[in-house]
């Protein structure tokens, strides 16, 4: 039977190692995005892929502002800048915005099809009279630059309506020779916009490696050459730096202090090294059966997964907590008898646990399923390392009683069985029930997802800057736009554009930029040529003729399309935001303020997908944390009617108490510490729920006179939880610290509260004298 | 004729305005003709030449408003025939230059540091910002500054030259900004005690000529 166990044990964890190895050679097949956790596999992949391709265009590129309040001397201090950082061979400069320019030559032959909506809205209404209206108007402004070579070859000066109606977004931006300047007109500073594409992947750690110092370096040059220098850095990578910088500092701060806390604590218990290596060995155990059952049923892994599953630690010591107290001075003197000792309980807490956590793996969510076949996988592999591996490895002899230890441990134990503390008890219960409702109305949800990135202050401020300098398009809504073809796409943009037209008036945008706007699709331009060719037959242009003395020619708008090349012209790098690919489009929308009925507009069309990143991701949020509540409760249920086959109704609710009213008394007792009520609470109480529940399980599974060593076993494992996840709360990274706080007051609640799930079991307080 | 097709476009985007400017260009021309409308029939204060070497251009203070008439002539390269056009315009350093043709029929143009506004019937269709045109700005600069009767800050710009003599006196201009240089070769003001006349010859060999009459101030 133990040889058995053991072999089971060194196949399954050879057979996780193996094909995690094997699933590593291809590169980490980890997901480090905590967007990519919360996105569910509802939306149609070209969206997913849009998506994708959107992202990664921000994430590579990065943005910096040089400015001085002298023009020449920014300028000449922005270009050593910019060479130096070039030479670090990390960057390569972004091609300049110069499309306009290069779009126009292209697009000028065609301008006898190409109208603005405004124009054409006239001439499809036969009012030739208001397009020529508003040229005439232009012809006479001497500060608007008509001249009469483009007069001559446009002379109802269509065409350049067409190119600045379609704006590019970035008003404030000017150019000078090859540098693209901004104005802070009140300031009266002047400012380089520098834009860099990134050789390689913002969230790597060696690229930022390389690209920080690098900058940090180029920036202090600059300065101390030119003083009054100022620099504004923006782009994906410096946040993901930050954060990776942060994440590091604090794991090996908070690491370091749990490490060293949990081996100062076993060892003044145990006083051997011993129960130290076991703990790791079944931590170990769990977490690399949970990686290996991951990766075989989803192909990859998101790391936040990795990071919840590791609260697999909190169950994994307890395991070996449970173990090592048993040899404390017991009767089981035996390996075997300490592990025949405690396998029911472990069983049992095993069993329940996976129970709960496989209720979260029906729900629909990737992220879900993924932390919940992690942890029941890593329980199950922990619970293997003890029962078939334990008995093979661990010789040690039943140690002395570590008599203090176990009499503190007791106390809470102590605490309610004494008959004189009864009233103690009862107001303890009245102070828990008042904080349970007061708290309860004070709960808040949390959804949204910049709340819980928590990015950092100076970069935000920065980042705010360069957006208010340079009217930079960060609006995070849009249209995307799917057909077979190019042309395809641009006919659904112009009837979609159609459609948005009432909507700006109505204010529910204000605008939209869109690639239909100045290429129009085949059928467009076959009848704007038309219209233009009507226009020009018409009595009205005699008005034109009598204000410049010149005889009118159809001829001047030049012949219908037919060399339109709509590849050529769709690659113009001016263009490229707008264009994910073949038929596949974005319409930029600006200053939204119904979101609901653009989404509406786009349930109509199944080439039509409103895009609004941070509201989708919010609403996922919210949904998550929703299902995740739900599945606790289900969860709750499933575990209940588990423990009623083995116990009794009566018994099973008795256990499940202390667990449950943890569950329930931390988000109570979190809400009047202020702290709103996110998916990430949710997650850390469904580690609540499954180590509380650890705590019940082995006092009712142990024997009645091993009572002292399951409390001490608690106590231990729940201490070692709080420094393992408790220090989180000090986490200045919102999420991390969300759950750190929920751990620790749930872990606190759930061990205090234990030994109630066993109180039949308990009826003499003589014991503790 | 590639360079120069590039020329003619990149005026084209220059020129053609844009359409989507936003609301600030249309609430300045709002305030613009608003403040103006109410305050028409203040009193008429005319300030005093001085000194024998020749006019002095007056000098508006922050709350006076200069206004007058202006025929304009645009004599387009390879057309027979100038396009002209006459009106009024009003000008505060507050609001800038507001501009209204009457003849050949009544379009209003604002131009102000933010940039320019067109509108016909009342509705906009020309808009371009200062800095979508660089050039604009150098250009209502200098006009600022002329009809403002700033003369320090006209003499030390880059390119200026002044002639004077008992009766007038002459501002060349020759842009030295490399945007404005493409499309402007020369700005020409002459004056008294107000500006006169204003010449914009064009690279391209286009000459547009405005003449200023019947000029006064207006004190609130």
């Amino acid at each position: 039977m133990k040889r058995i166990a053991a072999v089971v044990w060194v196949l399954v964890f050879s057979l996780s190692v193996g094909f995690i190895i094997f699933k590593w050679t291809g590169g980490p097949p980890l997901k480090t995005d905590f967007l990519d956790l919360v996105e569910g596999g509802q939306t149609a992949l070209w969206v997913e892929e849009a998506g994708n391709r959107l992202k990664q265009g921000l994430s590579e590129r990065l943005w910096l502002l040089v400015g001085h309040d002298d023009l020449e001397t920014g300028q000449k201090a922005a270009e050593a800048l910019e060479t130096s950082l070039l030479q670090t061979g990390i960057l390569t400069k972004a091609p300049l915005s110069d499309g306009m320019e290069a779009l126009a030559t292209e697009l000028f032959p065609h301008r006898a099809s190409l109208l603005t909506a405004e124009d054409r809205h006239d001439l499809l209404q036969r009012d030739g009279e208001a397009v020529v209206t508003r040229a005439l108007a232009r012809i006479l402004s001497p500060f608007g630059v008509s001249d009469s070579d483009l007069i001559t070859k446009d002379p109802f000066l269509l065409f350049p309506t067409v190119l600045t109606a379609f704006d590019d977004g970035k008003k404030h931006i000017q150019r000078r020779g090859d540098q693209i300047w901004v104005e802070d007109t009140v300031k009266g500073r002047h400012y380089a916009v520098l834009t860099f594409i990134l050789q390689g992947e913002g969230f790597d750690a060696q690229v930022q490696d390389t690209l920080i110092p690098a900058l940090e370096d180029a920036e202090l040059q600059a300065k101390s050459l030119t003083p009054d220098l100022e620099v504004l850095r923006f782009g994906a990578v410096f946040y993901a730096a930050r954060g990776l910088k942060q994440g590091q500092g604090e794991a090996s701060l908070f690491g370091g202090i749990a490490l060293a806390g949990i081996i100062l604590m076993t060892w003044l218990v145990f006083r051997g090294v011993r129960p130290l290596a076991l703990n790791l060995m079944t931590i170990g155990s769990g977490i690399i059966v949970g990686v290996g059952a991951t990766l075989l049923l989803f192909g990859e892994m998101h790391i936040m997964a990795l990071v919840f599953g590791a609260g697999l630690i909190g169950i994994a010591t307890d395991y070996t907590f449970h173990y090592c107290c048993e040899g404390l001075g017991s009767e089981n003197t035996t390996v075997l008898a300490r592990v025949h000792a405690v396998t029911p309980g472990l069983t049992m807490g095993m069993v329940s646990s996976c129970l709960g956590f496989l209720i979260l793996a029906i729900t629909p969510f990737p992220g879900l399923q993924q932390i919940a076949v992690f942890s029941a996988a890593g329980l199950f592999g922990a619970w293997l390392c003890v029962v078939g591996l334990y008995p093979v490895l661990d010789v040690c002899k039943v140690r002395k009683r570590p008599s203090l230890a176990l009499r503190t441990a007791s106390l809470s134990r102590y605490f309610w069985v004494t008959p004189s503390l009864r009233w103690v008890r009862i107001g303890l219960f009245s102070g828990l029930l008042v904080a349970m409702v007061a708290g309860a109305s004070l709960i808040k949800t949390q959804d949204n997802v910049s709340a819980l990135q928590s990015l950092p202050k100076d970069l935000r401020h920065e980042e705010l800057r360069i957006v208010a300098l340079t009217g930079m398009n960060t609006a995070t809504q849009a249209f995307l736009i799917s057909g077979e073809t190019d042309d395809e796409a641009l006919q659904v943009q112009e009837a979609l554009l159609d459609s948005l037209t009432p909507l700006i008036e109505e204010g529910v945008l204000t605008g939209a930029q869109s690639l239909a706007q100045i290429v129009p699709s085949r059928e467009r331009r076959t009848e704007n040529f038309e219209l233009i060719q009507w226009l020009l037959s018409q009595p009205t242009v005699t008005r034109w003729e009598a204000l410049t003395g010149m005889p009118f020619q159809k001829e001047m708008y030049g012949p219908p399309d037919e060399t339109f090349d709509l590849s050529t012209i769709l690659s113009n790098p001016n263009l490229s935001a707008f264009r994910l690919g073949e038929g596949l489009h974005l319409m930029r929308l600006e200053g939204v303020t119904a979101r609901a009925r653009l989404a509406t507009l786009a349930e109509q069309s199944e080439n039509l997908y409103y895009l609004d990143t941070a509201f989708r991701i919010n609403t996922l949020m919210a949904e998550y944390r929703y299902r995740a509540l739900i599945s606790l409760a289900f969860a709750i249920g499933v575990i209940g009617l588990f423990l009623t086959f083995r116990y009794g109704p009566k018994k099973a609710s008795l256990a499940l108490f202390p667990p449950v009213v943890a569950v329930i008394l931390t988000p109570s007792l979190l809400a009047l510490m202020g702290q709103d009520l996110s998916l990430i609470n949710v997650m850390a109480l469904i580690l609540v729920l499954a180590i509380g529940l650890d705590f019940v399980l082995f006092r009712r599974e142990a024997h009645a006179e091993a009572a002292e060593r399951v409390d001490l076993a608690n106590v231990l494992s729940a201490l070692s939880s709080l420094m393992a996840f408790g220090l989180l709360a000090m986490s200045e990274m919102a999420a991390l610290q969300s759950f750190g706080l929920t751990i620790a007051v749930g872990i606190s609640l759930a061990c205090f509260l234990a030994p109630l799930g066993a109180i039949d079991r308990y009826s003499k307080p003589d014991d503790f004298a | 004729m590639r360079q120069k097709l590039k020329t003619l476009l990149k005026m084209a985007i220059l020129g053609g305005g844009c359409l989507m400017m936003g609301q600030i260009a249309v609430a300045n021309f709002v305030v613009a003709q608003d403040g103006f409308d109410r305050n028409a029939d203040t009193q008429n204060s005319m300030a005093s030449t001085s000194g024998s070497e020749g006019p002095v251009p007056v000098t508006l203070d922050d709350t006076q408003r200069l206004q007058g008439r202006f025929e304009q002539s645009r004599h387009l390269s390879g057309f027979s025939k100038a396009v002209d056009s006459s009106g009024i315009f009003r000008f505060s350093k507050k609001q800038g230059l507001y501009w209204r043709t009457t003849d050949p029929f009544d379009t209003i143009m604002v131009v102000n540091e933010d940039g320019m506004a067109q509108f016909v019937d009342g509705k906009p269709t020309t808009m371009l910002t200062t800095s979508q045109n660089p050039a604009l700005k150098t250009f209502f600069d200098v006009l600022e500054t002329a009809m403002g009767g700033n003369w320090g800050s006209i003499t030390e710009r880059k390119g200026a030259t002044l002639t004077q003599d008992q009766n007038q006196w002459t501002l060349t201009f020759l842009p030295a900004d490399d945007e404005m240089a493409r499309t402007i070769s020369q700005l020409v003001l002459t004056g008294d005690q107000f500006v006169n006349s204003l010449e914009i010859k064009k690279t391209n060999g286009d000459l547009d000529h405005i003449r200023f009459r019947e000029q006064v101030i207006r004190t609130p």
